[in-house]
């Protein structure tokens, strides 16, 4: 073998000693990424994806560009506003180009490094291929990949980025798709009132307090800390929409014992991301778990939890919603680094205050 | 260019006694697939007719090879070559061909490899090369290498144009497609100095017509992972054979 090949490559290691998988030339600045206190090890690490401040820089402004669809307005962020915890602020269903509406109600994005399968059925396993689904839905962006990638080596500006995040100026899928998991992944939400009161730097009232310790008995089961969510498939006994026919996880598996079943949302910043279920059926948290208390389940294969437990009093669920309000991260809502990068961005978006 | 040949070798990982010490002691052994049907090769505009007397013509041809493997049954070592990913397309004279570094001094007798894309590329987020999604054989609406394409007309069809589409795919579970396939060398193959020439043909008839019957006027589209596109698979990994072995 050449030894001249391996001398700058451990000069490479020990120049970011920090990062240590980083292969990167030499002129990027690594970034770390944001593991809580309290947090498990992240399901993605950035392993073969070494994080700096230029392939998130990249990353960040290709989530918030318009012209990566085919009307060239429908930007990630027309769907994931970050006012909105990243999810679609007061919206049912999305609006994709041409008219077109999602057929799921978009959830919010933060934590993701923790995630092993997204959307509500799992069929994406990877936080690097997600991307591929909205890009080329005809309902999203409708656009394809050759497309997207044709349009950003025809721009300048990306010319450099993309030689300042990877070396040279050649915009390949995988680069695309390794820049936009460098945001994705970086969005973390762990500074809620919720996390103060666990480190003792806040105090939850008489309300939020007992909303805890319903939730701990009644919710943390599936909406697991420190994630609010654990990651798994559950029918949690929500009728059928007859018009969406949506199966979830049954559709990915082919399972019938998966009919209904879906992802468990997160209930992080769930103040911030009505309307609730996959679907987006419910407006107002005391509706979304309503369900707990009033059990119309006609599903005899929902979750035992459901069918069998015994259902809230109405003022256990005043309770929980006090607690849930503490699971805001303002830090998140108004962090600028995630803000919006480009200047006078026209892309098809809601607006706050309104 | 160094660094990519070093990744090469280093990815063959010898299970067996062979070891590579020196760069000379290797010797290239290609594969080159050609696509047929029955005796004749695959052209586009020419018409086919197969098991069930079904005329159609070909348009897409398309799969993966992947994890090869070169044994030695009668010593049991074998050279497997993990990371090499190969698109096969049609009778694409230049994608066609599968270059292995192999040690000078072994001997084979069996070729195995996958017809598609193991489940750890499946799963370990955006590829490059051949498993670059661009290439079309990647699901973007739910993750999963299509292993295998197949796409043409026959008036066997009742679908719009009267075209056939067979997307395969399935990488975990009861959906997994990617058995290996192996093949014995009609000779055992002495790796000398000198390159060797493996044609493996592949008879798309295979995958209308084998442990399955799956004739295009009942099954005209498959485009999704499931228990149709394992029956498809069944069928087309009995598609393989060896034509020729030749040394250059
Ligand atoms: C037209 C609206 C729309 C656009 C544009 C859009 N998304 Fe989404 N996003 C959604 C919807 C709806 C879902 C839920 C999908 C599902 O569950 O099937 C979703 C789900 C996701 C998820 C999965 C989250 C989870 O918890 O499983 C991620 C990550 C995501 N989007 C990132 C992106 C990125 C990155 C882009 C830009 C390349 C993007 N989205 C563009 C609407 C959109
Ligand atoms: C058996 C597991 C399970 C238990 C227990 C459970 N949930 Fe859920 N929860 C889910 C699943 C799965 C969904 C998503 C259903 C859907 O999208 O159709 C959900 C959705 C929600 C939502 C809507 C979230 C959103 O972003 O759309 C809220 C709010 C919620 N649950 C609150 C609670 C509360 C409060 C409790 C305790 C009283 C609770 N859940 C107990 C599994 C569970």
């Amino acid at each position: 073998m050449n030894t001249r090949r391996v001398i700058p490559v451990m000069g490479v290691i020990l120049a970011f000693v920090a990062v240590p998988f980083s292969f990167k030339p030499d002129h990027v600045s690594p970034l770390q990424q944001r593991i809580p206190e309290g947090f498990p090890p992240p399901v993605y690490d950035y392993k073969n994806n070494p994080l700096t401040k230029e392939g998130f820089e990249l990353g960040k402004r290709l989530f918030y560009d318009g012209r990566l669809s085919s009307d060239g307005q429908t930007a990630c962020a027309s769907c994931h506003q970050q006012f909105a915890a990243f999810s679609d602020f007061e919206h049912v269903f999305s609006h994709g180009v041409d008219n077109r509406f999602t057929l799921r109600n978009a959830p919010p994005l933060f934590n993701l490094a923790w995630h092993k399968e997204f959307h509500a059925d799992g069929a994406i396993n990877h936080i690097e291929w997600q991307p591929l689904s909205p890009l080329t839905g005809d309902n999203e962006m409708g656009t394809t990949i050759e497309k997207a990638i044709n349009m950003l080596q025809d721009d300048p500006f990306y010319a450099v980025m993309f030689k300042k995040a990877f070396g040279d100026t050649a915009v390949t899928s995988q680069r695309m798709l390794h820049a936009l998991a460098q945001f994705t992944g970086y969005i973390v939400s762990a500074d809620s009132k919720y996390d103060r009161v666990l480190k003792k730097q806040d105090r939850f009232t008489e309300w939020e307090e007992n909303g805890y310790r319903i939730f701990q008995q009644r919710c943390a089961s599936c909406h697991t800390e420190p994630l609010f969510t654990d990651l798994k498939y559950h029918n949690i006994g929500l009728a059928l929409d007859t018009f969406l026919n949506d199966f979830g996880r049954m559709t990915i598996t082919g399972e019938s014992r998966d009919s209904l079943a879906f992802k468990t949302p997160t209930l992080r910043n769930i103040t911030r991301t009505e309307p609730y279920m996959h679907d987006g059926r419910f407006w107002g948290l005391s509706t979304a778990i309503d369900h707990w208390r009033t059990y119309s389940v006609s599903d005899s294969s929902a979750h035992e939890l459901i069918r069998n437990g015994t259902p809230l009093e109405k003022i256990e669920i005043k309770y929980l919603i006090s607690f849930l309000h503490t699971l805001v991260d303002s830090t998140l809502l108004s962090d600028p680094m995630l803000a919006d990068p480009i200047p006078g961005n026209r892309i098809h978006q809601p607006v706050l205050g309104h | 260019m160094r660094l990519v040949s070093f990744l090469m070798i280093g990815a063959m990982s010898c299970s067996g006694a062979f070891s590579l010490h020196a760069q000379e002691a290797v010797t290239r052994v290609f594969l080159n697939f050609v696509n047929g049907v029955g005796a004749e090769d695959i052209e586009a505009d020419k018409t086919f007719v197969n098991g069930w007397g079904e005329e159609f013509t070909v348009s897409r041809f398309r799969y993966y090879v992947s994890n090869i493997v070169l044994s030695d049954t009668i010593n049991r070592t074998k050279i497997e070559f993990k990371d090499l990913y190969f698109l096969i397309k049609e009778n694409d004279s230049l994608a066609n061909v599968a270059e292995l570094p192999v040690a000078r001094g072994i001997t084979c007798h069996t070729i195995s490899f996958v017809p598609g894309v193991d489940s750890s590329r499946n799963m370990s987020g955006a590829q490059s090369g051949a498993l670059d999604p661009l290439n079309g054989m990647f699901w973007t609406w739910r993750s999963g290498y299509i292993m295998a394409k197949f796409e043409g007309r026959s008036p066997a069809s009742a679908l719009q144009h009267r075209m056939f589409e067979y997307h395969i795919g399935g990488y975990e579970g009861a959906h997994k497609v990617t058995d290996p396939v192996k093949l014995v060398l009609p000779q055992a193959l002495a790796v000398t100095g000198r390159d060797v020439y493996i044609t493996i043909r592949a008879d798309a008839n295979n995958w209308f017509k084998g442990t399955h019957d799956l004739p295009i006027s009942d099954y005209p589209a498959c485009t999704a992972a499931g228990p149709l596109a394992r029956q498809f698979a069944d069928n087309y990994r009995q598609m393989f054979s060896i034509q020729s072995v030749s040394y250059k």
